[in-house]
């Protein structure tokens, strides 16, 4: 067995494999196999025969499928109701990144301190964050009610009339970005005060000898040196609050609204997923929800390359 | 001295004030926990008493015995079924995760680098777009309402599972390459050397990837909205949502907030046991 080994040393014939990496090569592919293709089955064949599925009309039962072109592509910009849940997704996504990923910082920046039951506290926040969306959802059913509801409670205190969260069109997508605010905001927080950590102290104590204030060392030092991580955060938040789905279908299912599973008043909460979930599986238009799958996917799609690019070009990683 | 003593007194009361501040704000944020909790042992009276009472007057835990007991209502089914759920998911991970992180990390063979960027890729492939035709392949391979389905996508590394091929690919290869090749020359097979030399090796990488993998495998909701549809596979995330469908158990409140008691109650219980590998599993994700 060990002149294996011997024979790898020199490698005097290269067109003779030795029998080690022979071995390496054959164990290479079984043990990468399962994985590969399990990918390629789940994952990398659905997404091309969605795309295929986006050129037919075709129902969820799976029968007849007619061939469209693409006609289910040109009735998306005539669907008042695709556009309305591209225009209602956007105003998530900025409604989380104006609000949940600033007072993310906010937070990562108070708690990057020595402070006793620091740990206990984070807890707090973390707690959201890892439990289960449809839970979660079902009892902001609840905090969200209009008459016994725990939010309009507090907001009582402060002299405001009740506001009807879940009933009334106008307020309805404000409601579901604070629940999402309070499920998420503890997840960037996380990541913002592990970008706080590798920020060297040297350049604080630099600043505190020029006598520079907390505001300035926030926006020369800190800002700056935490780009990476803010870069990172704000793609990732939009990439991910695209997708948003259950939140809206456990918050508004059942309640008020029309036609639209988990759409809101006047469809105010009908999101990109939502829509495309509703057309493919409730209504019977597998091929015109598949098209909206494939609108969503190149928009996700641009996001990543930006990111990706951006990342290299403006990032400056210091480790 | 003096001046030091004034910036003390400073930094003290700028503490005390940051530290209200976030007491404050973590109050607010336990406050739906609390307010789930109390409202689960309430009756359908004593729900709409306003202003709320935090502790209930009397406590009830008939609603938690109606979710065991009810037909309709499950829970001790749908606890059992998503026990089987992530127990097999993690156990696939370890097997099939593992291998291949193994041999991305440590063989050579041609296109590693092109498969490896493959299974990178899949995490920004988020599943909400290929919902359609997944439901069709599942229909296909006759999955739909099977374990099957639920468990053998997500062991081999589909749907985030590459995340644990990317923690474990580093792990492998931040072994010294001198252990490997000793077990070589002591005439150990490739498979042989894995099992017992590297998978030792990474024993620590794989508490916090079980726990994240059960805290993915118990709060997953999409998967098996699609692929379920029969209320004995129902896992708790689908039980819950069945009560969508019926508007009269939708203004149960506190029969809707029992049930997410019941499907908050291991996360949690988990995650304040285990509450450093959750964090640490959360900035390795995040700085990836």
């Amino acid at each position: 067995m060990s002149e294996r080994s011997i024979d790898k040393t020199p490698v005097q014939n290269r067109s003779i494999m030795s029998h080690r990496d022979k071995a390496e090569r054959m164990w290479g592919f079984i043990f990468v196999g399962f994985v590969v293709s399990g990918i390629l089955t789940f994952m990398g064949f659905p997404l091309l025969y969605g795309i295929y599925i986006s050129f037919f009309k075709w129902s969820i039962i799976g029968k007849n499928p007619v061939f469209l072109g693409l006609k289910n592509y040109a009735s998306l910009l005539n669907d008042h109701l695709f556009v309305q849940a591209l225009g209602n997704t956007v105003k998530y996504v900025i409604g989380i990144i104006v609000f949940c990923v600033p007072l993310s910082l906010l937070l990562a920046l108070l708690f990057n301190r020595e402070m006793p039951f620091v740990e206990g506290l984070k807890i707090a926040y973390y707690l959201p964050v890892i439990t289960m969306m449809v839970a979660i959802a079902m009892v902001w059913r609840w905090v969200l009610s209009t008459e016994y509801g725990l939010l309009n409670y507090f907001l009582g205190f402060l002299g405001i009339k009740k506001v009807a969260w879940l009933t009334d069109p106008g307020w309805a997508m404000p409601g579901l970005i604070i629940m999402s605010i309070w499920k998420g905001v503890g997840f960037n927080m996380v990541l913002f005060l592990a970008g706080l950590k590798n920020i060297p102290t040297v350049y604080y104590e630099a600043a505190d000898i020029d006598g520079a204030g907390n505001l300035k060392k926030f926006f020369k030092i800190t800002l700056p040196l935490l780009s990476p991580t803010t870069f990172f955060i704000l793609l990732t938040t939009v990439i991910h609050s695209f997708q948003i789905f259950e939140q809206a279908l456990i918050l508004f299912s059942g309640g008020a609204g029309g036609e639209i599973t988990g759409a809101g008043p006047d469809n105010a909460c009908n999101t990109l997923v939502l829509y495309l979930y509703n057309n493919a599986f409730k209504w019977q238009r597998a091929g015109y929800g598949s098209a909206q799958a494939f609108f969503l996917f190149i928009i996700l799609i641009i996001f990543t390359i930006i990111q990706m690019r951006l990342q290299k070009r403006w990032v400056h990683y210091e480790v | 001295m003096k001046f030091n003593g004034i910036t003390m007194k400073r930094i003290h009361v700028g503490s005390s004030l940051v530290y209200v501040i976030l007491l404050a704000g973590g109050i607010f944020m336990l406050m739906p926990f609390v307010w789930m909790i109390s409202s689960s042992l309430k009756d359908m009276e004593s729900i709409f008493v306003f202003p709320p009472q935090w502790i209930p007057q009397k406590v009830i835990i008939k609603n938690y015995i109606e979710l065991f007991t009810n037909s309709y209502y499950n829970f001790g089914r749908y606890y059992l079924n998503t026990a089987i759920v992530v127990i097999f998911r993690i156990t696939g991970m370890f097997i099939f995760c593992s291998m291949a992180a193994y041999g991305f990390a440590r063989l050579e063979f041609p296109f590693k680098n092109v498969l490896f960027l493959l299974v990178l890729a899949t995490l920004m492939q988020p599943i909400q777009v290929s919902m359609v035709p997944l439901y069709f392949e599942m229909k296909f391979f006759r999955w739909v309402n099977t374990f099957m389905a639920l468990v053998i996508p997500h062991s081999l590394g589909c749907f985030g599972g590459a995340f644990s091929i990317f923690l474990l690919r580093q792990y492998f290869m931040a072994i010294p390459k001198d252990l490997e090749d000793a077990a070589f020359i002591d005439g150990c097979n490739i498979p042989r050397t894995f099992i017992s030399i590297m998978l030792p090796q990474v024993k620590t990488a794989y508490a916090a990837l079980a726990i994240f993998n059960f805290q993915s495998a118990w709060n997953d909701f999409v998967w098996p909205l699609i692929v379920i549809n029969n209320p004995k596979r129902y896992v708790v995330s689908l039980g819950i949502s069945q009560f969508l469908s019926d508007r009269a158990a939708l203004t149960n409140w506190p029969l809707l907030m029992a049930s997410s008691v019941l499907a908050l109650l291991p996360i949690i219980v988990v995650f304040l046991v285990f509450q450093k590998y959750f964090m640490r599993n959360l900035v390795m994700s995040g700085l990836k």
